[in-house]
Parts: structure tokens; C-alpha cells; sequence
């Protein structure tokens, strides 16, 4: 083994491990001390260098996980949730080299490592705000159902290990290629499949993502809801198509049709912002795994699905960005408080609106052809049962229309209540990177091959 | 003699009652050994696939080692769950989940 091809191959994780120690130095024996004030701008400015660089190369599913760690550190500047400024940035950034370890392992278990790295720091930063009793609950809720889930995916593992004799991705591959589908494999591909659709919050599974939206500091719920994604859908992909998908399929069916229902009726009855994005957040999950109920024969569509994680995880941390502001303003995230938000803040307005109709997978924009690229991929040489999916899928994406339009009624439609009302108070770095995380949403969606084709993993 | 039957008997039995505890007990400790037994049973499969898949003759001491990984993994959510189950009982004196009242699911 030679260390410079280790360190190059881990030189991402590298980079945001020696960030994370250099923010919690600067801030803990200089800022504390000498320049109390600038603490928070200090701390998010060494984040965004630190993932800036680790950004560098082409973009893919690690280097889009490196820039919503920015992007939150950008949005969690004011934000007073917390006295312990330099720990909050390194677990986001131990977060978030947690998930990109996990992208490049070669190895199961490997990247099992990863995901709890993140998982077990997810955990902390949710729980982080201990003076709210609501944080601390929705932290514990999140811990019980994120343990249960580690316990059903390591056990799943360990009878893949059984099966193959070998956790190396290539080499299950190769093994369950000529294997016959066990009972063993049954079971493992549940456990699989409980332990994923716990940590992307599909349903049955998704009870936890709720309160973890809502009751969790809101750059928190923003990074949960957005890097975590992007790595868990990557990692799923690639177990499965490394999986006997024959196993697989009853499972995956099942918890794609639940997502797709219970996500999507859900959410219509929401009275609040953050609420709706977590029953939304369900709803994706339900789509995005419509990729996986394909035939066994075909090849897992991993660059389809990584771009749909990426557009929904812009789109995400986009409309988190202005739940930020609503609650900054109102102080609580209740839908009402947007009415009339287009007379208040007309720019602000904009970008809600790209950001939601984004999600809502309308053409243009970069949430049309992540559905569009997953759902062609079901339907392309599917049996009856993939195209019914697909089908339905694309039925509860016209229901989704329902509330996703009732929020941009709110704002466009809705008087202002009192006509004095100031506008929302944004900071104008926010207000860059939420225009630029539009900007992206429309770019992604007019050029959708580049992103599609740098997406795809080079393995 | 004791068969890798056995082994796989007694994980799966070790993980059903974890299961088990963590859906049916109230008290938050005890829901939280149910968690870590749960781990362990996943992790004595692995040992004991590890101990009967022969590699030259002798048992495949690199899954026996990436056991060690997952152990680190337990022991690390036993430091975070149990600074989130202090934080909890400093809030509301009580390790009874039906404390949990805040939230709505």
C-alpha cells in the first residue's frame, strides 16, 4: 500500500478534516478571547474555504455534498442557536466528510463508517440547541430511529459478508451475478432496504423527519435534508446494483408506492413551512426510488438518480434559506406569515418561487429532469409492475402540484395582511447564495446533459 | 460441535429481542441497551461468517478486524446518545419516552 495514492484518493476528506480542526483552533484560542463579535463570519468564511477547496476537480456526487456543507455555513451566519460556534462548524464539517468518505469506498463496510460518521453527528447537531426541549426531543427521536437503522443495514451486511464471502463492491457484484436468490438474501435485502429508507426518510420509515425539520436549528434541518440526500441516495444506488436486485425488488416496491402516498397526502394538510418540506422530503424519496424498481437485468440508473439528489438538494436548501427568513421575521415558520410575501419582498418572493416549482417539477427547471430522467429509466424495458410504478409516480407528482401551488398562492396571491408590514430581513450574503442556488436550479434544468454526464461515476 | 447454525441462531435471536425492547419498553436506558444489543448481534454474525469462511485453510481475519470498525461505531453512539438522553433528563427529570411531548411525529 503506498500513502500517496491513499492520501490522494481521501485528499477531499482530508482537506475538510484539517478544516474542521483549524475552525475549532481559531475560534476556541483566538476568537473567544480576542474578537468575540466576528466569531460566526470567522468561522463560516474558513468553512466555505475549506469545502471550496475540496471542491475542486469535477463535480460529482462528493464535490455536490462539499458545496451544500457551504451553502449551509453561509446560511447558518446569524443564526444564534448556539454558544459553541467553532463545534457547530466542525461537525459540519466532520458531516460532511463523513458522507464523502462514504461516496468513495470501495467497501461496504466502509461505507458504513461513513454514513454513521455523519449519522452519529447529525445527532449532535440536531440535539445542539440543548436549551429547547423540542430540539433535544426531535435529537433523541432522530437517534432512536437513526439506531435502529445502523443495527438493520450492519446486520444486513453482515449476511451479504455471508453470502459472498467478501463486503468489496466489484466482488459482489461478480458474486451474486451467478448466485440463485437465497432465503438468506431475502432477509438481507430487507434489512437493506429497512435500514436505507430510515436515513433518506421514506415512508413507513419517515417519522422521524418531521420533528427533525421543524424542531432542529433551521441550517441543521437545510444540511439534513440536503447533503445527507445526495450521499444516501449515491450509496443506495450502488448497493443495489452491486445487490441481487431480484430480492430486492418486493421491498424496494413496497416502500416506493408508501413514500409516494404517504408523503404526498400528507403534506396537502401541512400548516407549516418546514413541516411540508419534511412530507415533500418523504414524497422525493418515494420518486427517486422509483430508479431502483426496475428490472433486475438493467443497470441501476446512478447517474439519473445522483442528478435528481443534487437539483432537489439546491431546491431543498433554497427554500430552507427563506423558512430561515420567515421564521427570523415571525418567529415560527406558519405558512400564513408568507402571505402577501410578493409585496413585502418581491425579490425574495422570486426566489421562492423558483425554488418550489423547482420541486415541483416543472419543465424548465432542474426538478423536471431529475423526474424525468429517474421515470424514463423505470420505463425504459420495464415489466407491467415498474411501468405501473413509474405510472403512479407520475399521478402523485400532479397531486404534489396541489400544495406545492398553495404555498405560491400564499405569496403572489394573498393580500398582505397590514400594509406597513417591513420587508423580511435577509442579510445580503444569504441573498447572493440563494439567487445563485436559483440560478443553478434554472441552469441545471436548461443544460441538464452536463451536469447528467460529470454526475455519472467514474468507477 | 458447534455449527455456524448455531452462531446465526443466537445473533438473529439477540437481534429480535433488541428489536423487540426498543419497540415495546418505556424507560429510555433500557431502550438504549436494546439498541447497542441489536449492534451486537450484527456483529457476532459477521464474526462468526468470518470464523467459518475458510481462506487457506484458516479462518478470513479481515472481516475478524473490520468487526473492530463497527464496535468503534457502537461505542461512539454510546458517547452521543447518552450526552442527548443527559440533555433530556436535565429537561424534564423523567427517562420515560412518554416524557417526549413536544413533538407531533
Amino acid at each position: 500500500m503506498n500513502y500517496t495514492l491513499l492520501i490522494q484518493a481521501h485528499l477531499t476528506e482530508l482537506t475538510l478534516i484539517c478544516t474542521a480542526l483549524i475552525v475549532l483552533m481559531v475560534d476556541r484560542l483566538i476568537m473567544v478571547r480576542c474578537y468575540p463579535r466576528l466569531r460566526d463570519p470567522v468561522a463560516a468564511g474558513l468553512t466555505v474555504i475549506g469545502c471550496g477547496i475540496a471542491m475542486c476537480g469535477t463535480f460529482q456526487a462528493d464535490e455536490a455534498i462539499a458545496a451544500m456543507t457551504a451553502a449551509v455555513a453561509i446560511i447558518s451566519l446569524g443564526e444564534r442557536f448556539t454558544q459553541q460556534v467553532g463545534e457547530y462548524f466542525l461537525l459540519l464539517l466532520l458531516a460532511a466528510a463523513g458522507l464523502i468518505f462514504m461516496v468513495h469506498s470501495s467497501d461496504l463496510l466502509n461505507a458504513f463508517l461513513g454514513l454513521e460518521t455523519a449519522s452519529l453527528t447529525f445527532y449532535v447537531l440536531v440535539a445542539l440547541d440543548r436549551r429547547r426541549a423540542e430540539a433535544v426531543q426531535a435529537g433523541f427521536k432522530y437517534f432512536l430511529y437513526g439506531g435502529v437503522s445502523a443495527a438493520c443495514l450492519l446486520y444486513g451486511l453482515s449476511l451479504i459478508y455471508g453470502l459472498t464471502g467478501s463486503l468489496n463492491f466489484a466482488h459482489c457484484t461478480k458474486a451474486f451475478a451467478t448466485m440463485p436468490p437465497s432465503q438468506m438474501a431475502y432477509v438481507a435485502a430487507i434489512m437493506l432496504v429497512v435500514g436505507f429508507a430510515f436515513k433518506l426518510a421514506a415512508a413507513p420509515f419517515h417519522l422521524w423527519a418531521p420533528d427533525v425539520y421543524r424542531h432542529a436549528a433551521t441550517p441543521v434541518a437545510a444540511f439534513i435534508a440536503s447533503a445527507s440526500k445526495v450521499g444516501g441516495i449515491y450509496l443506495l444506488a450502488r448497493v443495489a446494483g452491486a445487490f441481487q436486485r431480484e430480492a430486492m425488488l418486493p421491498a424496494l416496491v413496497v416502500v416506493t408506492v408508501l413514500s409516494l402516498v404517504i408523503g404526498n397526502l400528507a403534506a396537502i394538510s401541512q400548516t407549516s413551512l418546514s413541516r411540508l418540506l419534511a412530507f415533500s422530503a418523504v414524497a422525493h424519496a418515494g420518486y427517486v426510488l422509483v430508479g431502483l424498481c426496475i428490472a433486475p437485468s438493467q443497470p441501476v440508473p446512478i447517474a439519473a438518480m445522483v442528478y435528481y439528489a443534487v437539483t432537489y438538494a439546491i431546491a431543498t436548501v433554497g427554500a430552507f434559506g427563506v423558512v430561515l427568513a420567515l421564521r427570523r421575521d415571525a418567529g415560527s415558520d406558519c405558512m400564513s406569515g408568507l402571505d402577501g410575501l410578493n409585496q413585502r419582498s418581491p425579490a425574495l418572493a422570486i426566489l421562492l418561487a423558483v425554488f418550489v416549482l423547482s420541486l415541483a417539477g416543472i419543465p424548465p427547471l432542474a426538478g423536471f429532469f431529475g423526474k424525468f430522467y429517474v421515470f424514463a429509466s423505470a420505463l425504459r424495458g420495464g415489466s407491467s409492475m415498474t411501468i405501473g410504478v413509474a405510472a403512479f409516480a407520475i399521478l402523485m407528482s400532479a397531486v404534489s402540484l396541489y400544495y406545492y401551488l398553495q404555498v405560491l398562492k400564499r405569496v403572489f396571491v394573498q393580500p398582505l395582511k397590514d400594509d406597513n408590514q417591513p420587508p423580511l430581513q435577509v442579510s445580503r450574503v444569504t441573498m447572493i447564495l440563494l439567487t445563485l442556488l436559483a440560478l443553478a436550479a434554472i441552469l441545471a434544468g436548461l443544460f441538464p446533459q452536463g451536469l447528467l454526464q460529470s454526475l455519472a461515476p467514474q468507477l | 460441535m458447534v455449527t455456524l447454525g448455531h452462531y446465526l441462531v443466537v445473533s438473529g435471536a439477540l437481534f429480535a429481542l433488541g428489536l423487540a425492547g426498543v419497540i415495546a419498553r418505556r424507560n429510555i436506558l433500557i431502550i438504549y441497551m436494546c439498541l447497542e444489543m441489536m449492534l451486537s448481534a450484527a456483529n457476532l454474525t459477521l464474526v462468526a461468517f468470518s470464523r467459518f469462511h475458510l481462506v487457506d485453510h484458516l479462518p478470513d481475519y479481515g472481516a475478524q478486524a473490520l468487526v473492530f470498525f463497527t464496535i468503534t461505531v457502537a461505542a461512539a453512539e454510546v458517547a452521543v446518545g447518552l450526552a442527548i438522553i443527559v440533555a433530556l433528563f436535565r429537561s424534564r427529570q423523567s427517562v420515560d419516552v412518554d416524557s417526549i411531548t413536544k413533538l407531533q411525529g
